[in-house]
């Protein structure tokens, strides 16, 4: 049997990459477990629901780039390229909706719940469904990119509006560095980017760096 | 003119009641915890079935019928861990 070309073509640093991410997310999930269970805070329900949902969004990404990379014929009746473009609609749906959950979970004591469940909500459908309806590989990452940049960018400055403090904290600094990480890491899968594997290797291992960071805080204070 | 104390929100209110509990030898009736409390009776009140019904505190009576409050694990667990929590919560501005 030979080997899929696949091995050789950056899949496995994809892989691990993934794992590594999806890890730190789901352990960040979990070690804030207890802390939520004790004060049923919404703050911290949000911080965790974040990046349960970023964990999710990384394993839809990765599988997009499964079929992508897989040489192999699918035996089954859905093609190649629908497999990918639902893989995309979830990844969509999940990416959104983590992305307003982790700016939510700054700026709860401002909004009020119901708003920001609607409103997430459709947004999230809104980009899955944009998503669903280019059927097709490429204009879906492209698009996925420029809607996830525009919610990204007016959150962002919506947050800054709402919250007192004007100074830019490390916290927002690492939650922009997880936005924008997850936006290069969009645009890395898709088929006419033009990031080398060297490059995608370095905005990957710094993003690695931004989880650990981002973990280690949370276990300093919750053991 | 006095400083205004500036309003406890619902984690702090909390800690105070559980904090009063413990203080009091794990065991106090309700009408003194609501007066060290500084509620309003109905703010008191609402605080106390949310604790009782989460499993923070638990009542007890005595042989003489007297009822008494106490705290549970979870209630000493919150003590415990309150601070820490605070921290964090204040670490990513949550």
């Amino acid at each position: 049997m030979t080997i899929p070309s696949f091995i050789y073509s950056g899949f496995m640093i994809e892989f691990i990459y993934t794992i590594i991410v999806v890890f730190f997310c789901f352990v960040i999930y979990v070690k804030t477990k207890e802390s939520y269970d004790l004060t049923k805070h919404k703050g911290i329900r949000h911080f965790r629901n974040a990046f349960l949902l970023f964990g999710f969004s990384y394993v839809m990404r990765f599988f997009v780039i499964a079929i992508f990379f897989s040489d192999f014929k699918f035996g089954f009746v859905v093609s190649r390229d629908l497999s990918a473009i639902l893989s995309m609609v979830f990844t969509g749906y999940l990416s959104t909706l983590a992305i307003f959950n982790l700016i939510y979970s700054s700026v709860w004591k401002k909004i009020n719940d119901t708003y920001f469940a609607i409103i997430s909500h459709i947004a999230a459908v809104i980009s899955a469904l944009l998503v669903f309806i280019t059927a097709s590989h490429a204009i879906a990452h492209e698009m996925l990119f420029y809607l996830q940049s525009i919610i990204m960018i007016i959150a962002i400055v919506l947050s800054l509006l709402l919250l007192k403090k004007k100074n830019i904290s490390s916290v927002k600094i690492f939650y922009t560095l997880i936005f924008v990480f997850w936006l290069i890491n969009l645009w890395a899968i898709a088929p006419r980017n033009i990031l080398s594997v060297e490059i995608k290797l370095i905005f990957q291992i710094i993003s690695i760096i931004v989880f650990v960071i981002v973990y280690y805080k949370v276990s300093k204070w919750l053991k | 003119m006095a400083k205004m104390r500036k309003k406890r929100d619902r984690l702090e209110v909390i800690f105070d009641i559980l904090k009063i509990i413990s203080n009091n030898h794990n065991s106090i009736k309700p009408t003194p915890l609501l007066r060290y409390s500084n509620l309003s009776p109905n703010g008191f009140s609402e605080y106390y079935k949310e604790l009782n019904s989460k499993g923070f505190i638990k009542e007890i009576t005595d042989t003489k019928g007297r009822m008494f409050v106490t705290l549970t694990d979870k209630g000493f667990n919150f003590l415990e861990k309150y601070t820490l929590i605070l921290k964090f919560i204040d670490e990513f501005e949550l």
